[in-house]
């Protein structure tokens, strides 16, 4: 199953949403990008999902992170 | 003339649009926008068929597409001394003459969208065009997202039913963006590969990413 993500995201009147991945719209707009990471923080933590955070243009800020298991099982001998 | 399917014809947009680097962004969206009904925007520098002169192509695609789209926005010389770019107001001019004067049906019901970056600058360089809309998307995604799905609506039988332009915005720099970094994983690639790739290449990105996204499945209409 895929993992639930959720995003903050550039929005097209200026500040940034907080959008859950695959949703059709995003759930809360915010002028502050640090209040949109704050609250996209904690659904993130309610919702064991994973927090991708984008750039003004859209873009991934950590691509090298996004969808990767933060703890991967280890290896078993 | 290459023989082509109606219903390949009846779901082809031809793009006619400048292709510097400024106006990418601006064309990335908008081919964004006109796939998720399921359309094929074309535009004559994505192919890299050499053996065709450039206008045939021109010609061709002009006669394949029902549907066209033609920006103005380079329309006057950005650095003094240039000179203005002609392209796009003579391929305009192609289309309107391909419409009026077409024997067939199919080439008479052709529909034009015709944008600029401001709304009311073409009729001083064009004054022809007095009486026919000109729509403005000052250079901008959102308000060309917006146009184009309005448009698309307006102008498309089929199209009972299109997505809001947030929406539309929100899946195109929250969900499509993932899903390239994703991509790029998994053809083991580099994502800035994945950003710089052609726009043939793009739209084939645009396509596999709106197949398997579930709240623009409803929109296929082709």
């Amino acid at each position: 199953m895929a993992k639930i993500t959720q995003h903050v995201t550039p929005a097209h009147s200026g500040g940034w949403n907080v959008k859950k991945g695959g949703a059709i719209k995003a759930s809360k707009h915010f002028d502050k990008k640090e209040d949109a990471i704050k609250y996209a923080r904690d659904r993130s933590k309610k919702q064991n999902a994973e927090l991708v955070i984008h750039k003004q243009d859209g873009k991934i800020q950590n691509p090298n992170s996004y969808g990767k298991d933060p703890c991967p099982p280890k290896d078993k001998k | 003339m290459k023989s082509i399917s109606t219903s390949l014809f009846n779901k082809s947009v031809f793009i006619n649009c400048p292709l510097d680097k400024k106006y990418l962004a601006i064309l990335k969206a908008m081919i964004f926008t006109i796939k998720i009904p399921g359309l094929e925007p074309n535009l004559a520098s994505a192919f890299n068929d050499c053996s065709e002169k450039r206008l045939d192509k021109i010609e061709n695609l002009i006669k394949s597409c029902k549907y066209s789209i033609h920006d103005l926005s380079r329309m006057t010389a950005i650095k003094k001394g240039d000179f203005a770019r002609m392209n796009m107001p003579f391929e305009l001019g192609l289309d309107f003459g391909c419409k009026k004067y077409a024997s067939s049906a199919c080439l008479k019901d052709k529909k034009i969208l015709v944008m600029d970056k401001e709304q009311y600058r073409i009729h001083r360089a064009l004054s022809d065009f007095s009486g026919i809309d000109i729509f403005s998307h000052n250079e901008k995604e959102y308000d060309v997202i917006e146009l184009i799905g309005n448009w698309l609506q307006d102008a498309i039988e089929e199209i009972e039913d299109f997505p809001g332009p947030s929406f539309v915005w929100g899946w195109y720099k929250t969900d499509f963006p993932a899903f390239l970094v994703i991509e790029a994983r998994e053809r083991d690639i580099l994502l800035r590969e994945i950003y710089s790739c052609s726009i043939l290449q793009y739209k084939k990105l645009v396509s596999k990413f709106l197949l398997n996204f579930k709240p623009a499945i409803r929109y296929q209409y082709f």
